[in-house]
């Protein structure tokens, strides 16, 4: 005896990337990540596989240690008060000095390359 | 640094700032510092434990040699309506005052419609693979790897 014909379901229907590209879209990333965990359970192999793999993997940590920052409570006491002067700018500071200010990133990093420091400017654009 | 159990919960510390609010919304926000690879300066992103990603502005994005391209195509809806950009690996370190700073890396949206210069970090990707603790009475962020 014939078997009843069944309409297949959208998710039969529909790849494992267009269904995870559909849950990027909406944000949804832990939805992503286990429907790609299942499709490679499952021996699945779709040509965006990698790239989905990369951008969904969780931050990978490269190292603990290095160059430790320095105190910046006076840049951040600068941006308190300053603020309003260097709306819709760029700033530079260091120690809670104002090194450089432009409507551009590349500006204000071309006027800290101009005059070379050891010490690292705190960069922020004041919205 | 923090403890849990004996043992090290948090690697480095550093001061965050909260009183750099946008023209647009002036409630307090939390900024983190931020250092990106092959950017010679430090940076400000806010901590966004409700955006489901990380955001780097195009400009910082670009300064850093960071290639969109390489990246995924998205669209994602933010309060500036919809943005078309992609995702990207970039690589970064959380700023460490006292302890040590984490390198790591992590997917960031960027978008050429984003404006310049507002760096967000998001929760899934970055911050639900690290652990972080905040004290508000002394602007402190802890963080430190996830385990």
């Amino acid at each position: 005896m014939a078997k009843a014909l069944r309409k297949p379901t959208e998710e039969e229907t529909r790849s494992y990337t267009e269904r995870i590209r559909e849950l990027i879209e909406q944000d949804c990333v832990q939805g992503a990540r286990t429907l790609l965990a299942e499709a490679l359970e499952h021996g699945e192999q779709e040509e965006d596989f990698p790239i989905l793999q990369s951008v969904l993997a969780p931050a990978k940590i490269l190292r603990v240690g290095g160059e430790r920052g320095m105190d910046r409570a006076s840049d951040f006491q600068w941006l308190k008060d300053h603020s309003s002067e260097y709306r819709g700018q760029w700033v530079a500071l260091f120690a809670g000095e104002l090194l450089a200010h432009g409507k551009s990133l590349e500006d204000v990093t071309a006027q800290l390359e101009a005059h070379p420091s050891e010490n690292r400017a705190l960069l922020h654009r004041i919205h | 640094m923090l403890t849990l159990d004996g043992g090290a919960f948090t690697c480095g510390r550093a001061k965050y700032s909260d009183s750099a609010p946008y023209w647009f919304e002036k409630t307090a926000k939390i900024f983190v510092q931020l250092r990106l690879e092959n950017l010679g300066q430090d940076l400000l992103a806010q901590l966004d434990t409700g955006a489901a990603w990380s955001i780097l502005a195009p400009d910082v994005a670009r300064k850093a040699g960071i290639s969109v391209e390489a990246g995924d195509p998205k669209r994602l809806s933010t309060r500036f309506g919809i943005m078309k950009g992609y995702l990207v690996k970039a690589t970064f370190s959380l700023i460490a005052e006292e302890g040590d700073p984490l390198d790591a890396e992590a997917t960031f949206f960027v978008s050429p419609d984003w404006p310049e210069g507002l760096n967000f970090l998001g929760y899934s990707g970055l911050l639900d693979s690290i652990r972080f603790a905040l004290d508000p009475q002394a602007n402190h962020f802890y963080f430190g790897p996830g385990v």
